[in-house]
């Protein structure tokens, strides 16, 4: 009898641990989804420390999000705001000009500009480095930060854009917005001179040193990032903005009303002349246009925007049927042809437009044609066009978050 | 009727059972289940067909690494992400530490580190010796003061940054350095080769200033070995005709909270330090010990600039609070949290803010900043405000050369002068 109620008291038990257990495993279940995890505890103990596991990244992941929950001195919700940090300190951290992670405000933006839709003061800007900044950090460590600088350059300004009305040119470098101060390599280069020769020198006298420094640092707290005044630049419909610019060695001090402008992909700008932007319905707009040209000279200069299969169609219009270059991975090494697969077998003769901020898509149709002899190159007068081209991928994140990704490079 | 009973019973002791397993981790931290939580099981899961946080990101883990045009190393990708997920909170105090990052860490903590032993100052030509420390091979072997190494190991470090120089003469243990030194004028370098040691890094600089019968103590950071160093230079002092004390505490970035309360002990027996504020409205509250006070009850003037911060503010800010000394200089830096470094298995740690804390009278000194992350308010106030003047013949410490010191003795000065009034009251 004492026996029976043994194992009947044990039964009753072992089912009371096994609900407690349930309730564990579905709440583990619910914070995370259909992934399973094993509890391991990642914290090192002194026993261990010696050794150096290896922790797979979502077995890490989910550790360090459990650990910010239990010990964050806030609320930490178990949400995607967690993946999305993860995700921008991955694409922040490849160190590629091209590779950028967006919030939605950016993103959106961004994709607008992809179809024509631009907000601002109507101008494509561009981060420029200089070839010592970009050789300094294809190193592994780069400990000098001013490197990370790029300065912020105007490469094109859309036709009736304010911008455009207030002369700003392609090549024009944006020195001040609203009287801020914008962060360049080569200014932050200069003051280091500047600094360092009067040091050795002794030309200066103390007070003018202190004098300089206060103004540098002065300046320096009130500076705007490149990123933050190119956001100035090209957001907002309404509103004024203060901008300074430097052409050579000129100067230029405007201000200027933020709208939207919608850019076309075709313009006929003179007889047998047409600028070309890879915006959707670029390749319809060409392919009415070209009945009537025998032969088409097409500006490219500062088209840096546009779909690469809006831009394939287009080929696909002016060059016969063939391969056209290859675009190259390294991760694993791999090439894959451009091919042309019906073409146009009796195209129009074609003379091409470029320059320094001929990029993306448009980069990729000018060095095509012209390295296949299919279209005769005319570089701006001093440019420089070197004969490749990234292909920038563009993906999309939960709350309207999304990045660019660097995945090939286009060669001929 | 009795049976029924019995069954609905049975189901409701189930029903609590689930519920304790369901919230057992937020019992173990002391509060109950979120709402978000709870709504979340009454819900049936097939109406939330949205991947996981650890699925998006593992999704885009794998094609950053396998679309990405260059090979991506899987560490490196790795710890990438765990340091942008820290930064998600938006707090730049909680951040990850690589393995190799905190290898560097934890021993910074400890205040030891393996190298020659001196202070280095950038140079358009190298590297200038700073300081050299007492005791390290760098001394033993009869390095100068503003002596410039040129080359390490016989390559030339002209014009490389001073991080990359430093790298360089450091290195394992009993390992040999070979450097070229440049001393004054002299055009021909002196090759040294010195053997790396363990040392640790003073972090207490003290001087006594004879004329004004004044001890001066600088502390660079609050480390491992810090409080043994400040109780070393308070010992001196009391052997010394001593009046009054500058502590300076201007460029000193924190560090361990406990070693803060040990030195704090010297002066306030079993007190209130900080009211730490953790997850979930605790208090956790931290005291100085009982029984270390010293003997000599000197006024005591701290010197503050605004890159004073965490640690170094809570030392200011007890004494202050305690109405045992005067705090001048210029405002600190505000940082109002505590991080818990948390290593993990892998090497890696992760540093998290736990804690927001108060000082003895209830202040919250956190730093506000305006949208451009300018300061606007928070950190001490120093009672007497003097703003530094850097000169070039500026030298912190240095009697003649330091204006915010000389203030600092001025003000101590008055203060010593008061109290020698006070007590010869009748």
């Amino acid at each position: 009898m004492r026996k029976k109620k043994f194992i009947f008291g044990f039964t009753w038990g072992a089912v009371a641990v096994a609900i407690i257990f349930f309730g564990i495993t579905k709440r583990h279940a619910l914070d995370n989804g259909s992934f399973s995890h094993n509890r391991i505890n990642f914290a090192s103990h002194s026993l261990l420390a010696s050794q150096t596991p290896n922790i797979p990244e979502t077995d890490l992941f989910f550790h360090l999000s459990q650990l910010l929950r239990e010990k964050y001195v806030d609320e930490v919700p178990f949400n995607d705001k967690l993946a999305l940090g993860a995700i921008r300190g991955m694409i922040t951290n490849l160190t590629d000009p091209n590779s950028t992670f967006m919030n939605p405000k950016q993103f959106e933006n961004f994709q607008n500009a992809q179809k024509g839709i631009f907000e601002g003061i109507g101008v494509e800007t561009q981060f420029y480095y200089q070839p010592e900044q970009l050789k300094a950090l294809k190193n592994e460590r780069v400990t000098d930060t001013a490197l990370f600088i790029p300065s912020l350059k105007i490469t094109s300004t859309l036709p009736g854009a304010s911008a455009h009305q207030a002369g700003l040119q392609s090549g024009d470098r944006i020195t001040h917005v609203n009287n801020r101060w914008v962060l360049s390599y080569e200014e932050v280069h200069k003051f280091r001179e500047l600094q360092n020769n009067n040091l050795k020198q002794n030309q200066l006298k103390t007070e003018d040193l202190t004098k300089l420094r206060k103004q540098i640092s002065g300046q320096l707290k009130t500076s705007l990032t490149p990123a933050q005044a190119r956001e100035l630049l090209t957001q907002n419909k309404e509103g004024h903005i203060k901008l300074s610019w430097i052409r050579g060695k000129q100067t230029f001090t405007a201000t200027l009303p933020l709208k939207q402008t919608i850019a076309k992909p075709v313009t006929i700008v003179q007889p047998r002349t047409i600028r070309l932007n890879f915006y959707k319905g670029a390749d319809e707009e060409l392919k009415k246009i070209l009945s009537q040209f025998p032969e088409v000279t097409i500006d490219l200069r500062g088209s840096t925007r546009g779909h690469l299969e809006t831009m394939y169609s287009c080929l696909e219009l002016l060059a016969p049927r063939g391969t056209y270059g290859k675009f190259t991975r390294d991760n694993p090494k791999v090439e894959t042809p451009l091919e042309v697969k019906t073409g146009n077998a009796h195209p129009p003769k074609i003379k091409l437009l470029v320059d320094d901020f001929t990029q993306g898509p448009a980069k990729v149709f000018a060095i095509a044609l012209s390295s296949r002899k299919k279209a005769a190159l005319i570089p701006e007068k001093g440019t420089n066009f070197p004969q490749e081209q990234e292909i920038i991928e563009t993906f999309s994140l939960p709350e309207g978050n999304g990045y660019t990704l660097t995945t090939a490079i286009y060669k001929p | 009727m009795k049976f029924i009973y019995k069954i609905f019973t049975g189901i409701f002791f189930f029903l609590i059972l689930f519920g304790i397993g369901f919230s057992w981790q937020d019992i173990k931290q002391g509060h109950l289940p979120s709402q978000e939580t709870l709504a979340k099981l009454l819900t049936p899961a097939e109406t939330d067909p949205k991947v996981t946080p650890t699925q998006l990101f593992k999704e885009n883990y794998d094609r950053v690494f396998s679309r990405y045009y260059k090979p991506v190393s899987h560490d490196k990708l790795k710890y990438a992400g765990m340091s942008g997920l820290l930064s998600s909170v938006g707090d730049p105090y909680t951040i990850f530490l690589d393995p190799k990052t905190a290898k560097e860490f934890l021993q910074d903590t400890k205040g030891n580190l393996v190298g020659i032993g001196a202070l280095l100052s950038s140079d358009r030509l190298g590297a200038r010796i700073r300081k050299v420390y007492e005791g390290t091979p760098a001394k033993q072997s009869g390095i100068q003061n503003s002596d410039l190494i040129t080359a390490v190991n016989g390559k030339s470090i002209e014009g490389e940054d001073i991080f990359k120089i430093v790298q360089k003469i450091r290195g394992e243990e009993n390992t040999i350095v070979k450097l070229s030194i440049l001393r004054g004028s002299s055009s021909k370098p002196l090759i040294l080769s010195i053997k790396r040691k363990n040392f640790s890094v003073p972090t207490v600089d003290s001087k006594y200033d004879a004329e004004n019968q004044i001890g001066y103590i600088a502390i660079t950071s609050f480390l491992e070995p810090t409080a043994r160093q400040f109780a070393q230079a308070l010992q001196d002092f009391e052997k010394k005709p001593t009046e009054g004390l500058v502590i300076d505490l201007r460029w000193n970035p924190g560090g361990l909270l406990e070693i803060a309360t040990q030195m704090l002990s010297k002066f306030i027996d079993h007190q209130l330090v900080v009211t730490m504020k953790v997850k979930g409205n605790h208090n956790i509250t931290e005291y100085t010990k009982a029984g270390q006070v010293i003997s000599k009850k000197y006024p005591i003037v701290i010197l503050i600039n605004e890159e004073s911060a965490s640690a170094a503010e809570i030392f200011a800010g007890v004494l202050r609070d305690a109405k045992l000394a005067t705090l001048v200089g210029e405002h600190t830096y505000g940082k109002a949290s505590v991080q818990q470094p948390i290593p993990l298995v892998d090497g890696s740690c992760a540093k998290i803010t736990i804690a927001r804390y108060l000082l003895p009278k209830g202040e919250d000194i956190s730093r506000k900043v305006d949208q451009d992350m300018q300061y606007v308010s928070g950190g001490l106030k120093p009672e007497v405000e003097i703003s530094f003047e850097p000169g070039s013949d500026f030298e912190q410490g240095e009697f003649t050369k330091d204006s915010q010191l000389k203030k600092a003795i001025q003000v101590l000065k008055s203060k010593v002068g008061n109290q020698k009034n006070l007590i010869s009251a009748p």
